[in-house]
Parts: structure tokens; C-alpha cells; sequence
């Protein structure tokens, strides 16, 4: 094969420069003859096998950019292998919009357009249609979504709601994580690497053919992950390992139909060096936790095409997961079934609507620092949505309307709805605007949660006895409210470049703060609650703007810049949110069989709420950083890749974690890593 | 099948490869190719499936070595996909593949190709011009097989996908294998 078939289907490479069309024209008299001798060899294809060929590769990340009316950014397989990250939350650094910091060596917190936090909750992720949004927090445990980077056909992410078609708690932004279908995986691999921060790594796939237009692969993957530092400089013994398997089989029985069915189950454990509180001197106490989480889950997926204009989908899931560390330990059984019909009326309206139904039922062990009451709850959530995509001038102007409505047991019902308008002024230029509303619904914690946030040592109090300082969840908590107003432009003048820019302005109402309840004498100690209420009310305000450039065919730029303003900060919930961040990536491949690529990003300085701190915020400097990736191909199924990240201190500091464990730096580091396929 | 699949996605790739090419050689075009050129390659070798596993009626043909007429009515960016057809067997007959324009000129074909960036009242115009006549009308828009065309191609998911309208092709007097017919997508009867 001349050039790697990834690397032709991701990349229109296209080049402006006189050298590169010299070059060009060169190639293509090269190539002219096999070229016209083997496309003309389609012609012997029966159809079952024309109906196998993939088309329109070429401009599907610029289709997905051009024809929707939100922030969309779109990270493909091409994107994740060269930035040469090692998880999903890295990966989405590279998204304006974003916000993306690493804790310790085995949490990130993640949000998008702001409200970052390790409890994050307004941001919906979904695997393969999946959801991992956790209902006891609001938020992703992104340390157990270890799916198989490799496998991953794309990353879609849309930065603002996304509720009229996901959901509640799409308030931010929806994250989707879809893999490969398993027809495009009938192959082997096996990739093995090590490194300072991660230590050892390994995972291995193979896919098949099981039998006429039926097809399966299965993999696994484990890793360990070194320990990062504490500011103060000692091992902050956060190392942990991950051990995750899983498989898909498709079959397409005729014309109109296909099912799969996936599952992955994972196990791990992750250490945490924890400072927990307690109401004896010294009032607090260090643990060294090793939590042991784990996890399943089972997908069956129906898809038939009526018609050209028709077609349905039914996906049911069982979804497992434990969590066992020293303030808690959850045990939750989630059951979902989601139908999805889209059809065209008439000439002008694509329609979409469905329904949805998900069971879920959660335990927790009995723990004095998290305590749930009761300790164990079911509930369900029954929802329905209707959108029409309505053609208003063709190839012009697309007017969507749509909204979803949904019930659960916390809130009764709830309507999201959202209006989008797309204009395409000249087939390079389009603009896009939306109004629309989403609610955040409110957590287990939130509602039946009782936590000890710290105790405040009896000699600094006036009363001479400790103070514990509890935060109560209320039964009568409501969701939290968003209502985005957006502006989008985008210019793609050709395959080569395009250039996207977002704009936003976000109100929140009913947003949670806490109010402070009257102080309880229990004898030893004072008790302080602090009560979830829906008191406050936030704005955010930015610019995203994400340009691609295809400079030369070895040569890729990619610039993402993020400016966010906002004022969750005086709800005393949050911190204050970078107000500028950067990232610059450039590929290149100045031969065929080499790959270098550069990423820079600076993120501007943060606070962060940190309950250890005097005033509850712990300020983080602004940080710039640069990961380096350099890969070698010496024949097809070969590639040694290696990789530094954070290169340009010894360590840097992200961010902090409200409660129970201290500000630990993010190391410098570098792997290594061989891939074999056949 | 194994082996036909590995061929098919080496000439994917070959494909791919090639509009890389070309892309690189027409640069400034850029979104000038509404559809990428593998994409109309495919659907050419679609249409010649189609032929060969279509039944005309005795009518059409004066002699047995009478050439197979396939119109294609759509702009320049598909010419050299369906140009390659040209001079292919059906049967005993040779494929002649002729580019049209206007509506009139429909009427003398055995296979029409109808492309999606026709202006929709050409398309109803042409429709109309050989409703009822033995010609195999295809075509790539959704509302095709509605305003009483014969097979429509359509894409889902990187895949094409094709549907048959059973009534329409009984009127234009047209048998289609049942092999067709297993692997098409039936709108109305078979």
C-alpha cells in the first residue's frame, strides 16, 4: 500500500503552496495508470460486495462541522493515535470549549463551558450510546471509562445543551464516545508500552468474521499508573491499574436490518493517599485507600432502515458498576431502553422523536463521612422527544424545533426544549443560532445525602469545642435550569481549512449554593449543617474558536482557543473558571513512514473549592505545556511510537478536589509503545 | 467471499488513495466535489448490477446486438465514474453510456441515472417523459422513488443502500431479479 489507509480516509490532504501542487501533479501522472486499471475493477463487484464498500470518507468531519446547528467538534481515530494520549479525558483537551484537568494520577475534572469540578454535573458522556453518567453525584467517573483507544471511531462532542434530544443533565455539553463497528476491525493487534507515569500498559484486540455479514472482535487491556507528587513534594500514592475486556458482534441479516450486541466488563484498583475527617483530636485523619472499583455492562442494539426517509432504532442496556473506597461505597444496577425513529414528511421536514425508559436502583454501605438516607433507592425515568428539522429554504435556511419531556422520580416532570436556526449565507459560509433550555436534575446527594466536609479543631473555635461541618441534602431540591442563547460561524472554503467559531451566553437559575442552618450542640462537638438549596443564580459568557488548517500534505495545524467569563464562583459551589486557554497541535509526517506531533497548550490560572483551605478556594497558577509524540512505521504492521507529555516542567498543579484529598501535581512524562497488526 | 472482501477494501483504499490524488491535484476546487468520486464510482458499479439483473421487455431491443443505452442526467463531477461503464457487457449487448441534459432526450434510454443535484422540476419533467416506457429509472434523492422512479441509492452510515419501488418498475413493463429484490430496501409492493 502506498500511504496508510487511515491517514487518506481522515485527511484530505490539500495544499495551497505552488511546491505542493508541483508535487501533486507529479503523483497523480505517477499513479495515473494503476489508478484508472483498479477503479475500474469496481465494475466486477457484485452488489452484495459494493454493498459492503465504505464512500464519502473524505469530507465527513467537515459535513459533520457544516450541517448542524450547535457547537460541534469531532475528534477522530486519527486525532486520538497522534495526539498520544492514554485516556478519553486527555483527549478532550484538545476541544474549545472544554475544560479539562487532571486531579492526581486517577481523577480528572471535566466540564465543558465551565462548572469544572471532579463532581462535575451538568456534562452527559455516553459510550456507544451508553450512558456513564453517574446519578449519585451528577457526574463521570472518567477514571473506569477505559475503552479501547484504538477501536474508537470518533469522539463527537457538542459544547452546550444537547437536552431536547439526550436528556436531562445534557446542560453543558454531551460527549459521545462511539467505537468501530466490528466490520472494520477484522484484524489483530496487540500494542505493549511503558514509561515513567505510565508504567506498563498493554492491550490486544482481534476481529473476525463469523460467518456470512456477521461479525465479532474481542479485547483487553490492562495498565498500571505511576503516583504523582503532592505540591509539597512527597509521593501522593495515587498509582493504580485497570484491567478492561470486552467484545462486539454485528450482523446485518438482510437489507433493511442489523443488531448488535456489546459488553465490556472492568476491574481496578485505585489508590488514593486520603485525609479524612473525624471528631477526635487530631481531628482528622490520613488513610491510605485502596479503592477497588469494577464494572459491566451489556448493549443489544436494532437498527432497520425502512426506507430511504425512514428508519428506526431500539437499544436496550444493562449497565453494572461498584465503587468501594473509604467514604463510600456504591453498588448501582441501571437498565435502559431507547427507541429512536427518524423520518422525512414531505420535502421540507426530517423528523425525529422517541422514547425512552430507564430503570435504575443504587446501594450504599453504611459510612459515617457519606451517608445516604435511605441507602438504597430505585427510580425511573420515563421520557419522550420530538424534533422537526424543517428545510425553510433549500440548501439555505434549516429552522429545528424540538423538545423533550421527561419524567423522574426526583423532579416529576421536566421540558427541555430548543429552537436552532442555520443559515447558509454562501455554501462556504454558514451561521447558526439556537435558543434552548435544559435542566440538571438533581443528584442522589443532593437529595438523600448527608457529608462531612471537615471538622473544624476545637482550639479555633470560640465555643472551645470542635465544629463538624456537615453538608445536608434536601428532599425538596429542584433541578438546576439553564437557558443557553448561542451564535455560531463557520467558514469552510475548502477540504483543506475550516475555521469555526462559537459564542454563548448562559443563564442558570435555580442553581445550587448552600445555606447555612442553625448549629446543633451534640454534647462533644457542635454540629454545623449546610443545606443544598436552589437559591442561586449564575451567568457564563465565552468564545470558542476552532480553526484546522492542512497546511501541506505533511503538515496539519489544528487551533483551539477557549475565552470563558463567569460568575459560578460567588454561588461559593465553584471556582473561578480559566478565563483564556489555548491549544496548538501540529502533525506532521515528513516521511510516510514517520509521524511528529507537537501540542501545546496553556490553561489560564483557576481557583478551585477546596474545603481545607481558609476560604474555601485554593488558587492554581495558569500553566503552559507541551506533549511530543514521535512514531515510526518500518513496514505496515509496525509502528514504535514514543511519547513525552508535560515536558516543559517537572510538574504542574491542574487542579484540587473539594474534600479528603490534597493539591497534587501533574508529572512530566514519557513512554513508549509498540503496535503490531495483522 | 473473504478474498472479495479483501479486494473491496483494497480498491477502497485504492479509492480513497485516488481522491487524495485528486484532490491534491485540484486543491482549489475543493468543495467544487459536492461528492467525493469513489462515492459516484461505487453507485456506477451499482448501476451496472442493476442492468444485468433487470429484464427488459422483447420491445426494447430491435436486435440482439443492439447497444444498451444508459443516460446519465447529472453535472460533470460523475462523468468519469459512469464514462468507465462504457463499452461493459450486458449479456450480449454493449453498454453505451451517454450524458443528457433535457428531459426529451430520456426517452430513448434503458437505464437513466438521475443525479441529486438535478433541478427538482427537471426530475419530474424526465419522470414524466418516460413514465410507463421499459426504462430503468435511478436515482440518489430521497423523494425519488416517490415522484415514480424505479431504484433509489442512498447512503446510511458509509454504506449505500438502495430501494425498489415494485410498482413503478411493473409499470415501466421492467422484471427485476428476485436476487435484486432480496437485497433492495421494498417501498410499496415487490
Amino acid at each position: 500500500m502506498i500511504y496508510r489507509s487511515d491517514i487518506d480516509k481522515n485527511h484530505a490532504y490539500t495544499g495551497f503552496t505552488n511546491v505542493i501542487y508541483v508535487l501533486a501533479v507529479a503523483a497523480f501522472l505517477c499513479y495515473t495508470a494503476p489508478l484508472y486499471a483498479e477503479q475500474s475493477d469496481l465494475t466486477v463487484l457484485s452488489i452484495e460486495d459494493l454493498m459492503g464498500i465504505k464512500v464519502t470518507s473524505v469530507s465527513k468531519k467537515t459535513q459533520y462541522l457544516s450541517d448542524s446547528a450547535a457547537a460541534i467538534f469531532v475528534i477522530t481515530n486519527d486525532d486520538l493515535k497522534r495526539s498520544g494520549v492514554t485516556n478519553i479525558p486527555d483527549a478532550l483537551r484538545m476541544i474549545p470549549g472544554l475544560n479539562v484537568a487532571r486531579i492526581d494520577s486517577n481523577k480528572w475534572a471535566v466540564n465543558s463551558r465551565g462548572a469544572t469540578s471532579r463532581f462535575a454535573d451538568k456534562l452527559l458522556v455516553l459510550i456507544d450510546g451508553r450512558s456513564v453518567y453517574t446519578p449519585s453525584f451528577s457526574g463521570v467517573y472518567w477514571e473506569v471509562q477505559n475503552v479501547m483507544l484504538e477501536d474508537v471511531e470518533r469522539i463527537e462532542v457538542i459544547r452546550g445543551p444537547g437536552a431536547t434530544l439526550w436528556g436531562a443533565n445534557a446542560v453543558n455539553g454531551v460527549i459521545n464516545i462511539i467505537s468501530k463497528h466490528a466490520e472494520d476491525t477484522q484484524s489483530g493487534l496487540v500494542s505493549l508500552g511503558g514509561g515513567s507515569e505510565e508504567q506498563a500498559f498493554a492491550s490486544a484486540r482481534y476481529g473476525t468474521s463469523l460467518g456470512k455479514n456477521t461479525y465479532g472482535r474481542i479485547y483487553a487491556k490492562g495498565f498500571n499508573g505511576d503516583k504523582f507528587q503532592f505540591s509539597q513534594g512527597d509521593d501522593a500514592g495515587d498509582d493504580w491499574g485497570m484491567r478492561q475486556g470486552g467484545f462486539r458482534v454485528e450482523s446485518n441479516l438482510n437489507a433493511n436490518d442489523s443488531v448488535n450486541l456489546q459488553g465490556d466488563i472492568y476491574q481496578g484498583d485505585i489508590n488514593q493517599q486520603m485525609t479524612l475527617p473525624c471528631s477526635t483530636e487530631p481531628y482528622c485523619k490520613e488513610k491510605s485507600d485502596d479503592t477497588e472499583v469494577s464494572g459491566g455492562n451489556l448493549v443489544a442494539r436494532w437498527q432497520s432502515i425502512l426506507s430511504s426517509t425512514s428508519e428506526f432504532t431500539l437499544q436496550a442496556y444493562y449497565d453494572r458498576t461498584e465503587r468501594k473506597e473509604a467514604f463510600a461505597h456504591e453498588k448501582r444496577n441501571s437498565f435502559d431502553l431507547d427507541f429512536q425513529h427518524r423520518f422525512s414528511a414531505g420535502t421540507r421536514h426530517d423528523i425525529v422523536w422517541g422514547a425512552r425508559y430507564r430503570h435504575t436502583s443504587d446501594d450504599f454501605a453504611r459510612n459515617p463521612l457519606v451517608l445516604l438516607d435511605p441507602d438504597s433507592r430505585s427510580d425511573d425515568l420515563y421520557s419522550a422527544f420530538l424534533q422537526d428539522e424543517i428545510s425553510l429554504v433549500q440548501n439555505r435556511l434549516k429552522l429545528t424545533l424540538g423538545s423533550k419531556f421527561e419524567h423522574n422520580d426526583y423532579t416529576g416532570h421536566e421540558v427541555q426544549p430548543s429552537l436552532r436556526l442555520l443559515w447558509l449565507p454562501h455554501p462556504n459560509h454558514k451561521l447558526w443560532t439556537s435558543v434552548s433550555r435544559a435542566v440538571r436534575t438533581p443528584s442522589r446527594v443532593e437529595n438523600d445525602g448527608t457529608i462531612i466536609n471537615e471538622v473544624i479543631p476545637a482550639s479555633s473555635t470560640p465555643a472551645g469545642l470542635p465544629v463538624v461541618i456537615k453538608t445536608m441534602g434536601t428532599p425538596g431540591y429542584e433541578s438546576e435550569e439553564l437557558t443557553a442563547y448561542e451564535l455560531g460561524y463557520r467558514f469552510v472554503p475548502n477540504q483543506a481549512f475550516s475555521l469555526d467559531i462559537a459564542t454563548f451566553y448562559n443563564d442558570y437559575d435555580n442553581a445550587r449554593t448552600v445555606e447555612v442552618g442553625t448549629p446543633v450542640f451534640q454534647g462533644t462537638y457542635i454540629e454545623q449543617p449546610l443545606y443544598f438549596t436552589n437559591t442561586f443564580s449564575a451567568h457564563t459568557y465565552g468564545v470558542e474558536v476552532a480553526g484546522t488548517w492542512q497546511a501541506a500534505k505533511w503538515l496539519k495545524l489544528d487551533l483551539a482557543y477557549s475565552y470563558l467569563v463567569s460568575d459560578f464562583e460567588d454561588g461559593g459551589q465553584l471556582g473561578k473558571e480559566p478565563t483564556h486557554q489555548a491549544s496548538l497541535r501540529s502533525a506532521l509526517t515528513p516521511r510516510e513512514d514517520l509521524d511528529l506531533d507537537i501540542w501545546l497548550r496553556y490553561v489560564d490560572n483557576v481557583t478551585a473549592i477546596y474545603v481545607a483551605s481558609d476560604n474555601d478556594l485554593f488558587d492554581i497558577d495558569g500553566y503552559l505545556t507541551l506533549d511530543l509524540r514521535l512514531a515510526w512505521r518500518p513496514t505496515g504492521n509496525w509502528e514504535l511510537s514514543l511519547v513525552g507529555q508535560n515536558l516543559l516542567e517537572s510538574s504542574h498543579l491542574e487542579f484540587v478536589q473539594e474534600s479528603f484529598t490534597r493539591p497534587t501535581e501533574v508529572e512530566r512524562s514519557i513512554y513508549g509503545k509498540v503496535t503490531y497488526q495483522f | 467471499m473473504k478474498k472479495d472482501k479483501e479486494l473491496a477494501k483494497r480498491l477502497n483504499r485504492i479509492c480513497c488513495f485516488t481522491v487524495f490524488i485528486l484532490l491534491l491535484s485540484f486543491s482549489t476546487i475543493g468543495n467544487a466535489f459536492g461528492k467525493s468520486m469513489e462515492e459516484y464510482a461505487v453507485k456506477a458499479a451499482f448501476v451496472l448490477n442493476f442492468a444485468r439483473y433487470t429484464q427488459w421487455p422483447a420491445e426494447s431491443f430491435v436486435s440482439p446486438a443492439e447497444p444498451f443505452k444508459l443516460c446519465v442526467l447529472g453535472n460533470k463531477n460523475l462523468e468519469s465514474a459512469f464514462q468507465a461503464l462504457n463499452g461493459k457487457k450486458i449479456g450480449s449487448r454493449t453498454l453505451h453510456v451517454r450524458f443528457i441534459t433535457k428531459a426529451k432526450e430520456a426517452d430513448k434510454c434503458n437505464i437513466l441515472f438521475i443525479s441529486e443535484d438535478t433541478d427538482p422540476a427537471v426530475l419530474l419533467e424526465t419522470l414524466e417523459a418516460v413514465k410507463g416506457k421499459p426504462v430503468l429509472t435511478i436515482g440518489e434523492t430521497k423523494t425519488f422513488i416517490n415522484k415514480g422512479g424505479v431504484i433509489n441509492l442512498f447512503n446510511r452510515k458509509e454504506r449505500l443502500y438502495f430501494e425498489i419501488n415494485g410498482t413503478t418498475a411493473r409499470q415501466q413493463q421492467l422484471k427485476l431479479s428476485s436476487r435484486l429484490l432480496k437485497l433492495a430496501i421494498i417501498v410499496g409492493d415487490k
